[in-house]
């Protein structure tokens, strides 16, 4: 990462709230930061929240996009690792939607000094089935198709293919159009992320956990079920599973005050001291 | 909606849902027809889906309905009971009347996903063809190595990675002895037969981490990271050796070797100094290794 690049810019990143204690949110595959527009009112006034886009989601600065890079989950941990760094955050909670709540579980790991504690909001260490011990729910070829779905919702194709024509691979013709939009099918960026949340396996991360974590698991949910939150809850330590009384893969919109009221229980359960590492 | 306009005759599937667990509260006859549903067994609108299709819908579909209450063309895979997959076009809106719910209208698009499968299968094309063109225009045409374009590229990259680590790294640039006289004795097909074994020759024995390239006529150059047991030092005399062992063509080659070492040159003071290392080995005597760490 070159030295000068900003980090603020580079990352969108927006900060709301008037509490002491910061809370670092991390939206999921498919959208942005605005996915949080309804569980921050909730917590506002306790927590200093930052919000902020993955590279090459949302109002994020798509020349930092390496297809290299985001291709692994651990390309996504350093944007949260940059972030912590370049803000000097201490004692951060670090809420994550669906696939960030690995990604936010292996920055965690990297800098565990500024992390207080996790919060993971309809979690999943891996999508793919790996019977007979493990059900993630999805086959290889689902995801195959997953790819090629997003492919036909793509609208931008003229600007993709231009610079194909005239034979350049570069990324950096990345379209404007994710940057408008509040979800993305961007061939190049949104098509990465979906291999790197969809393909991958971290299972294995979850018994190195050290921080405290809070598992917010919904009843139905097509991409995470109920045993995946038991998993989940079984082979991270210190982790606390609440089944939220709410359908669905979204609770932080759909559910918002529910959500803000199993965090703040969950804080007020922890005792100061019990949060640094 | 009156008897004479009923919604059972629209073309296009029409489904009311709940908004939280999309359980089906109302779908015309056109829905059950194209999914080859029951009512009573299709409870929820998502039963009619594809595992992939239920990911769009909770990653795409469902936070933007949620966040803007709408969504527009999504693309979709139907699964009918008998296993047939048919694509089709979502719509969607919530409707908010005390109690939230989904209106969906779900048309079929084979055309429009024979016309997308077309435009699929073209980018790929091109994206084959570009990095066709990438690997050509990267390449030495008569070794197969990079080229000097490439390898400038390369090894700036390098550099920089070597920098950021704190690593030294090392450049070697070799030349092979009194080319023009093999050329000039033995004809350019025999010259050309020369640098091609030799580009194998060097490519079978660099490391993983090395950037092999032929940069001139009759020049080639290696940039590396000093992070292996073996020191450039040792890695050139052996080099050196196992060329001086060799006959191409059934010609005795040899070759004169610059290395500079440094821990922060940039690749212009590099380049620069291995080149003044190669011309005093060859004013040495040829057949040598030179070499100095430039800092």
């Amino acid at each position: 990462m070159p030295v000068n690049e900003d980090i603020i810019r580079r990352n969108n990143i927006n900060i709301t709230g008037s509490g002491q204690q910061v809370m670092l949110m991390a939206h999921g595959f498919g959208c942005n930061q605005l996915m949080w527009r309804f569980l921050t009112p909730e917590l506002s006034s306790q927590y200093k929240i930052v919000l902020f886009d993955y590279v090459g989601s949302g109002g994020s600065n798509l020349a930092a996009y390496s297809r290299q890079k985001y291709a692994d989950l651990e390309g996504y941990a350093q944007d949260i690792i940059d972030i912590c760094t370049r803000l000097d955050l201490q004692n951060v909670v670090l809420v994550g939607h669906s696939v960030s709540s690995i990604i936010s579980l292996i920055a965690a790991q990297q800098i565990p000094q500024r992390i207080h504690s996790l919060v993971m909001v309809c979690p999943s260490p891996c999508f793919l089935n790996h019977p007979p011990d493990y059900l993630g729910g999805f086959e290889r070829e689902d995801l195959t198709e997953l790819i090629d779905l997003m492919d036909k919702n793509y609208i931008g194709w003229a600007q993709y293919l231009a610079p194909l024509v005239a034979g350049n691979t570069d990324t950096n013709f990345v379209s404007a159009e994710l940057t408008e939009s509040f979800c993305s099918t961007n061939p190049i960026t949104a098509k990465n992320f979906a291999k790197a949340t969809f393909f991958s396996d971290y299972r294995s991360l979850l018994p190195l956990n050290n921080h405290p974590v809070l598992l917010l698991q919904s009843q139905t949910d097509a991409l995470a079920s109920l045993f995946i939150g038991e998993y989940m809850h079984k082979h991270t330590p210190k982790s606390d599973l609440q089944v939220v009384q709410a359908k669905g893969h979204c609770l932080h919109m759909t559910h918002p005050q529910q959500v803000a009221g199993h965090i703040q229980h969950f804080m007020q359960s922890l005792q100061p001291g019990e949060s640094t590492v | 909606m009156t008897a004479e306009f009923a919604l059972d005759d629209f073309p296009t599937g029409l489904v009311v849902t709940t908004l939280e667990d999309r359980e089906i509260l109302f779908a015309n006859q056109y829905f059950y027809q194209v999914s080859q549903q029951e009512p009573q067994s299709c409870a929820r609108i998502g039963l009619v889906f594809t595992a992939a299709s239920k990911i769009v819908i909770e990653s795409f579909v469902m936070p933007m309905l949620l966040h803007q209450g709408y969504c527009a063309e999504i693309q979709l895979t139907l699964e009918t009971k008998a296993a047939e997959r048919v694509p089709v076009l979502v719509n969607a809106r919530i409707v908010d009347d005390g109690n939230r719910l989904i209106y969906w209208v779900i048309s079929t698009a084979q055309q429009r996903d024979t016309l997308y499968q077309e435009l699929v299968n073209l980018r790929n094309d091109l994206e084959l063809r570009a990095e066709k063109l990438e690997v050509l225009s990267q390449t030495d045409e008569l070794t197969g190595l990079l080229n000097r374009r490439a390898f400038v590229s390369r090894a700036t990259t390098l550099i920089k990675q070597a920098l950021r680590h704190k690593l030294p790294y090392s450049f070697f640039m070799i030349d092979i002895d009194h080319f023009k006289h093999i050329n000039d004795q033995h004809g350019h097909d025999v010259g050309d037969e020369v640098l091609h074994k030799l580009g194998q020759l060097l490519a079978n024995n660099s490391r993983e981490n090395d950037v092999l390239a032929r940069i001139g006529g009759e020049e080639f150059a290696i940039i590396t990271l000093n992070q292996s047991s073996e020191s450039p030092i040792q890695f050139a005399e052996k080099l050196l050796s196992m060329i001086r062992a060799e006959k191409i063509q059934g010609i005795d080659i040899s070759v004169s070797l610059g290395l500079a070492i440094s821990a922060k040159a940039s690749f212009e003071q590099l380049y620069k100094g291995a080149d003044i290392l190669l011309y005093e080995a060859k004013h040495q005597g040829r057949d040598r290794l030179v070499w100095r760490d430039i800092d």
